[in-house]
């Protein structure tokens, strides 16, 4: 059967390792930002193509309507 | 063993556990013997996705630690009670006892335990996989974890706290020359359609993504009722799990 042994030191060890990195955090933040600016500009483009599809199918809608209308008169 | 995994995220609700619960699923599904553990020391939840009541377990990781219980003693076979056709799967959960639960935060246990426990379920239990369901953040516990994995996947939802935080986590795990993707999930659906998102966060992160997951209001509605991919095997958040199994599989 296995036991936690004493002077088992497992976390410690985990802890000195994370206390010997050096971390530059200011890349963090310059890495943040400009995935953000990336990620601004990839939705902007969606939503002007959605915008464009809106447009489109308005017209088409209208065009439609037009048609009928004038089949309407034509009978 | 073909590899120890273990799940992580810098952030708690990334949906760790969830996806901890499926892709164990799924490799099982695709003829694997796979063993879990809820390395969630402090707020273990894994057992709640698998339909396993913390009362029918006979051992929980706490025992093993602590030597009141052998490895057989702790793991429960979940093939046939998940109904699984093909595979296995094994679990070991954690207590959910407050005193256990205090007792292990407070004392210290051996710096390879993580690596014993793989060895010893595959030995007695002979596993494919094995995957370590993690506690979220930087922790010691975490960081054991993932040094006695073959293979860690953090789990990042598209929050600028978690992207903040994954790019954190994966420098500590460059330095620490070990292996690792970013797995995207509850990704918003109108970002999910971006064809360069996998490859900016890649590019952002300076890592490989191994996957993308939308968010869907089925998989959050389904309140982790027992695992999704068992009850939705053709819904997109199910075959996108299946396909990352099998991804992981062919490595």
């Amino acid at each position: 059967m296995d036991k936690v042994e004493e002077g088992s030191k497992g976390r410690e060890f985990a802890a000195n390792l994370l206390r010997g990195m050096e971390i530059d955090l200011g890349e963090i933040d310059d890495a943040l930002s400009s995935f953000e600016a990336k990620l601004n500009s990839l939705e902007e483009r969606i939503s002007s193509l959605e915008e464009r599809v809106r447009k489109l199918e308005t017209s088409i809608k209208g065009e439609r309507e037009d048609e009928g209308s004038n089949l309407d008169t034509l009978l | 063993m073909r590899g120890v995994i273990s799940i992580h995220s810098y952030r708690g609700g990334t949906g760790k556990s969830t996806i901890t619960a499926n892709l164990a699923i799924a490799l099982a599904q695709l003829g694997y013997r796979v063993a879990t553990i809820d390395l969630d020391l402090s707020s273990p939840g894994l057992h709640v996705i698998l339909n396993v009541n913390q009362s029918s377990l006979k051992g929980t990781l706490n025992d093993f630690i602590y030597g009141r219980c052998t490895i057989e003693g702790c793991v429960l076979d979940l093939t046939d009670h998940l109904g699984l056709a093909s595979g296995g799967l094994m679990f070991i959960g954690s207590s959910m006892k407050p005193e256990e639960i205090s007792q292990l935060m407070k004392k210290d246990y051996e710096e390879s335990l993580f690596k014993r426990i793989a060895f010893e379920v595959d030995r007695k239990f002979g596993v494919d996989y094995l995957i370590f369901d993690t506690h979220p953040g930087l922790v010691e516990d975490t960081l054991l974890a993932v040094l006695s994995s073959d293979l860690s996947l953090i789990v990042m939802r598209m929050d600028r706290q978690d992207i903040s935080g994954t790019f954190l986590l994966a420098k500590v795990l460059r330095r620490l020359n070990k292996v690792f993707y970013i797995l995207l999930n509850m990704v918003p659906p109108e970002m999910a359609q971006m064809p360069e998102l996998k490859e900016d966060v890649s590019n952002a992160l300076k890592a490989p993504v191994l996957g993308l997951i939308p968010f869907y209001d089925e998989v959050l509605s389904h309140r982790s009722k027992g695992a999704f991919i068992l009850r939705h095997p053709k819904h997109v958040f199910s075959t996108t799990i299946y396909d990352i199994a099998k991804t992981i599989s062919s490595w």
